[in-house]
């Protein structure tokens, strides 16, 4: 069976074969998902190998319930399987404390990598994988609630209604979470202005240059030439 | 360097300036907004920030999966496929509960149904403790002291706690501490004087944490099953 981009059609026709147990029609629904749970487990969790667990387990969980997801949206169900699984990782991973959570959720450590082509202009990859990190920084200082909201809304553009059916949320709450989070990363950001990357430094800093090397703003007392 | 002091503003919180730049914020506070904006520096730069914070987000770079795919193989699926004992076990506590809180309020409504025979023939040879505090009151009225008792009117009857303690007293021969109460009916609930109290409580004790224990269980098996609830 070759997986190719789903239909809605389609992908009901697979989650019923997969109900009856057809694993090769379940993996086209994997290969379908896959990137946004990982992203969303990474993202919430900060550390490659336990958002691949996470990430696995959904898949795992999600093909041995299947008749525990009716209706809607399937990408909404398996983001929800996703999150509730990273926030147990978090709990475990606050209550074991074998490591420093800051350094965990920092990514500083992690081997992370980011699409985009590394080999064929470093230099755009190592910017590209400086705010990407900042941002991941910023995520990590925000409560878990916040940052699934603003994860799931702002960076994955899952609508709304989607998105607060993932969290288990009511729509106002979800907003309200992801505007405070907004709010929080904002700070977090405006904190920290000085050692911010240039890309991200110029929203922070009005009058700061977009390129080291721009050209000094006029300054109005100067003689015409 | 001139920037407008960022957090001087207090009409308008960072949280109001993102709610309006999703068309969140209520049509009046908006007009207030959109008239105050042209005034305050502080704002419009909030604004911006949150503009551009929001644009960031959207083009985050997207992460490389770490291995190549997370498609499951049939290694991975157990021998076989996992019984779900939540559904079970919410069915078993729900039906267990059920019948517990029937029991418990039945025994409530209906006392006489627990309560045991009383005023029989046989009963006046068992000892029964009488009340001796003020005027002692006694269920049924000793022989002996038939003709000495005052009968009190029939819509008088003591409860357990105005008739004392529940143990034989020396007194109980005295016929001028005693006096009958006419049992009103066979159905009054049994007094802490009576055998039988020591062991309602008890079983409604007993019924009340069993209740609570079912409902406990009946909540964890709520709270596992509900990761997979569409």
């Amino acid at each position: 069976m070759v997986c190719a981009m789903l239909s809605p059609e389609d992908e009901q026709a697979r989650i019923q074969a997969a109900r009856n147990g057809d694993l090769e029609a379940f993996n086209c629904l994997v290969l379908a998902y896959q990137d946004q749970v990982y992203r969303l487990a990474y993202r919430l969790l900060g550390d490659v190998e336990t958002a691949a667990d996470v990430a696995q387990e959904t898949f795992l969980a999600a093909f041995q319930h299947l008749e525990g997801f009716r209706q809607g949206s399937l990408r909404a169900w398996l983001l929800r399987i996703t999150t509730n699984l990273a926030y147990d990782a978090l709990r475990r991973l606050r209550t074991r404390r074998t490591w420093p959570l800051s350094a965990l959720l920092t990514g500083s450590d992690s081997p992370v990598q980011y699409a985009g082509g590394a080999e064929h202009d470093p230099e755009a990859y190592a910017e590209r994988r400086e705010l990407a990190d900042e941002i991941q920084k910023g995520l990590a200082t925000l409560p878990p609630e916040q940052r699934a909201a603003l994860i799931l809304c702002d960076i994955e553009s899952v609508p709304y209604a989607e998105a607060a059916h993932a969290l288990g949320l009511s729509l106002g709450t979800l907003k309200s979470r992801l505007f405070r989070g907004r709010a929080r990363l904002r700070e977090y950001f405006l904190e920290r202005r000085e050692l911010l990357p240039i890309s991200l430094r110029s929203i922070f800093e009005p009058h700061w240059p977009q390129r080291p090397t721009a050209v000094r703003p006029k300054d109005p007392t100067d003689e015409p030439a | 360097m001139n920037q407008p002091d960022r957090d001087s503003c207090p009409r308008y919180t960072p949280t109001e300036l993102a709610r309006f730049l999703d068309g969140d914020l209520s049509p009046r506070r908006t007009r207030d907004l959109l008239r105050h904006l042209p005034q305050c520096p502080t704002c419009r730069q909030r604004l911006r920030e949150f503009e551009a914070l929001r644009d960031t987000l959207r083009s985050a770079p997207a992460l490389r999966l770490p291995k190549e795919s997370f498609a499951l193989s049939p290694r991975d699926l157990p021998a076989r496929r996992k019984v779900l004992w939540y559904p079970f076990l919410r069915t078993v506590t729900a039906a267990v509960a059920a019948v517990v809180l029937v029991f418990f309020l039945t025994s409530l409504l209906v006392p006489a149904a627990f309560e045991p025979a009383v005023s029989s023939p046989a009963e006046e040879e068992r000892p029964h403790p009488p009340a001796v505090v003020g005027p002692a009151i006694t269920r049924r009225t000793p022989p002996s002291t038939a003709g000495l008792v005052t009968a009190l009117p029939a819509h008088l009857t003591l409860t357990p706690v105005l008739a004392g303690t529940a143990y034989p007293s020396p007194l109980s021969a005295s016929p001028h501490t005693s006096m009958a109460a006419v049992p009103q009916s066979q159905a009054a609930p049994p007094g802490p004087e009576s055998p039988a109290w020591p062991l309602m409580a008890g079983l409604r004790l007993g019924g009340l944490l069993l209740l609570g224990l079912v409902a406990g269980l009946t909540w964890l098996a709520y709270r596992r099953e509900r990761a997979f609830l569409a």
